[in-house]
């Protein structure tokens, strides 16, 4: 044994020092090759940047109150329609700053608070991002020089030069900009890629590093994602609506039902303040009632879901016809359609797999004589029915890899054409 | 392991018995090269589409113009490289078809991945398209098949607005629809639970004849969905196969004049498939041959 682990360690370092050599070579020349053959910078992203500016609007109160009135465009007016509306204080909202309800009168701006304004940054592919920004400065070019008005009415030089300054504006406003930050994260994105990969030449501590980030990251992001999509809107809202607008959705509706509302939330309030206290030093049973819920709950719908799609389906869906013809229909083939060979051998094939595997699975009579050479059969069933998984599996991991490396060489190093 | 390579018997047995134990890392090595150099040099193959890719795009055909469509994301990045090119193209065909589409997410990256689409199929290709009235992102919910279970019964419990925060009452896309009955098809493009599988059980198996459903799915997942079709499922795209068959029948009826590689991921991604799968065709095959060789060895030397 110990004779064996010494030429273990002696021989694995040779090995590794090979492995990662080719790696680093095929690496490096993989890298060169592509910049030669595509050249251009690594992990280039770019934005389109559009400023958007939002106002905080209060509804207008109708003049009158009797019924539901109706704007200019026709369509239904926010405005209050009951007396107790009326006392209600007015309905809040954000709004662009050019929405057409602020100069029809329906909504006005709050005073005293301010316009906010920010960038929205959408992703560029970076091909057509430079497509684009060569577009852009050609056109820009071409709209800064004035209108030559040699042959021209006033009228048509006017129209002409009010047009190109329109254009400019829309050419000066559009922003496609280079992205530092999107290529940090390119960069960030393809180490960690590396990291995960390089598990496969031997455990290290880059990849420690990298599977505990994606660890972490993974946990506060579901944390966060259960808080803002269950807690928030399903609990929180509906216990303290005017709170959680305030604080955390400031677009969040009014309910037209704030009272039942409440008291629906305060069942699941109760499950869940019950399911917490297994972390209590005493009363850990509590715990088991909320539970008893959810399973209650999962059993009943997935009991009724598999009956109907699993079982009563899948027996219609098996009793084939043993001798298939072109047309399904009795009546065509009374008619004279076509044998199918194909849709027979299927429908053979399909019910000898089906009772072949049952009997395979049925226990209560020992596999020997014919029940044990069915049974064989059934194992060939299952046989193939895993080896067909096993090639989808293979598949699916390969589009994987597939996946990162289109990544690594497109996103990250540029060699897309 | 120098030892025993000085024990192992000289000539072809000799080197397939050295080839059954070589060192697992230049497996893993020729496989980044079986995958990477095909991704370099753009090798395709053309594809014929099978039954279920077929079926797929019959099913979104058959439908009239103007038919409500809902595609659920029911996947994350995690499966988008083996699933995104079977949405981008069922959003393209759904699109060009004139069909309305909702989109919707049971998985909450699947909404991210479907605001992308929406970007770069749908208002690439189709600009004219219009929110609330040709298309809808609803977004993701949580709730999992529970989700389904109330959207059988009214989508406005489930989803009181859309992902923007308007109400669903005024979308004119929504006008009408009260239940997922509503909609003449439902594709769920599908990477485990909930989805697909979900669909079928507690949306299809509910209202059987209410819709037409189809559904993409990953390789792993499809083994477990395969006996739905075709009784339960009118179509279905498995894995990168599935999305190239389905794209190419899909491009060849709609055509696109820019972007076209956005609707050519499919194929592009089979060509790493093809070269990679003869890999591990020749290295199952290598493997057992060195087994038999190291057997016979044996054999012989007792």
């Amino acid at each position: 044994m110990s004779a064996d682990r010494a030429q273990q360690s002696s021989g694995a370092p040779k090995s590794d020092t090979r492995l990662w050599i080719a790696l680093l070579i095929f690496g490096a020349v993989g890298i060169f090759a592509g910049k030669l053959w595509r050249p251009g910078p690594l992990a280039e992203a770019y934005v389109e940047v559009v400023t958007e500016t939002r106002v905080l609007a209060e509804v207008v109160p109708a003049p009158t109150s009797q019924g539901t009135s109706t704007n200019a465009q026709g369509s239904e007016s926010l405005a209050p329609t009951s007396l107790e509306q009326e006392n209600a204080p007015p309905t809040r909202l954000w709004v662009e700053l050019d929405d057409p309800r602020l100069k029809s009168g329906e909504l006005r701006r709050v005073e005293g608070v301010a316009t906010e304004v920010w960038d929205e940054r959408a992703k560029v592919d970076p091909k057509k991002a430079r497509e684009q920004i060569a577009a852009l400065e050609s056109d820009a070019e071409k709209l800064s020089a004035p209108t030559d008005p040699t042959g021209l009415t006033r009228e048509e030089f006017e129209a002409r030069e009010a047009a190109r300054m329109n254009a400019l504006k829309v050419v000066e406003s559009t922003r496609i900009v280079a992205s530092p930050r999107d290529s940090i994260g390119i960069w960030i994105a393809a180490l960690l890629t590396l990291g995960i990969f390089s598990f496969l030449v031997r455990d290290n501590p880059f990849y420690k590093v990298v599977e505990s980030i994606l660890i972490g990251v993974s946990a506060a992001y579901w944390m966060l994602v259960a808080f803002w999509s269950t807690l928030v809107p399903d609990l929180f809202a509906k216990l303290a609506p005017d709170l959680v607008r305030a604080t955390m959705l400031p677009g969040l509706a009014p309910s037209e039902h704030p009272g039942k509302d409440f008291l629906l939330a305060l069942i699941p309030l109760a499950l869940g303040m019950m399911l917490l206290w297994r972390l209590a030093p005493r009363g850990a049973w509590i715990a088991v009632w909320p539970l008893a819920v959810v399973i209650g709950t999962f059993a009943g719908m997935r009991l009724t879901a598999s009956i109907e799609a699993d079982f009563m389906a899948q027996i219609a869906a098996t009793m084939k016809p043993l001798v298939a013809y072109t047309s399904s229909s009795a009546e065509g083939a009374a008619a004279g359609s076509a044998f199918d060979l194909g849709g027979t051998l299927a429908g053979i094939l399909g019910v000898v797999g089906v009772i072949t595997v049952l009997v395979y699975f049925f226990f209560s009579l020992e596999h020997k004589g014919v029940v044990g050479k069915t049974a064989r059969v059934g194992v060939w069933f299952l046989m193939i029915t895993f080896g067909a998984a096993f090639g989808f599996t293979v598949m699916g991991r390969i589009t994987l890899l597939v996946g990162r490396f289109d990544f690594l060489f497109n996103d990250w190093l540029g060699l897309s054409p | 392991m120098k030892q025993r390579n000085e024990q192992l018997p000289p000539g072809i047995r000799g080197f397939l018995i050295r080839m059954g134990q070589i060192d697992r890392r230049w497996i893993y090595l020729a496989v980044a090269v079986a995958i990477a150099a095909p991704m370099l040099t753009r090798l395709r193959f053309p594809e014929v589409p099978g039954r279920m890719a077929q079926a797929t795009f019959n099913a979104i055909e058959s439908i009239p113009p103007g038919s409500r469509v809902l595609i659920a994301y029911d996947f994350d990045p995690a499966s988008a490289a083996e699933l995104e090119p079977m949405a981008n193209a069922v959003l393209h065909h759904c699109a060009s078809k004139g069909h309305r589409i909702a989109l919707m997410a049971l998985w909450p990256l699947g909404k991210q991945l479907a605001d992308d689409a929406i970007r770069d199929i749908l208002l690439e290709y189709h600009p004219e398209k219009v929110e609330g009235v040709d298309y809808v992102q609803l977004g993701f919910k949580t709730g999992n098949e529970g989700v389904i279970k109330l959207m059988t019964t009214s989508i406005a419990e489930a989803y009181a607005a859309d992902a923007s925060g308007k109400p669903i009452t005024q979308i004119p896309l929504l006008e009408g629809v009260r239940t997922i009955g509503d909609f003449q098809l439902i594709a769920s493009i599908s990477a485990g639970t909930p989805g697909a599988q979900q669909w079928v059980q507690y949306g299809d198996s509910a209202m059987p004849d209410a819709f037409k459903f189809v559904a993409g799915t990953t390789g792993v997942q499809s083994s477990q969905l395969l006996p739905y079709y075709p009784k339960q499922m009118e179509g279905m795209l498995i894995a990168i196969k599935g999305a190239a068959e389905y794209e190419m029948l899909v491009t060849e009826k709609y055509p696109v004049t820019r972007s076209a590689d956005r609707l050519a991921l499919g194929r592009e991604r089979m060509g790493p498939q093809f070269v990679a799968h003869l890999l591990l065709i020749g290295l199952i095959v290598l493997g057992n041959v060195s087994m038999l060789a190291a057997r016979g060895w044996k054999g012989a030397a007792r």
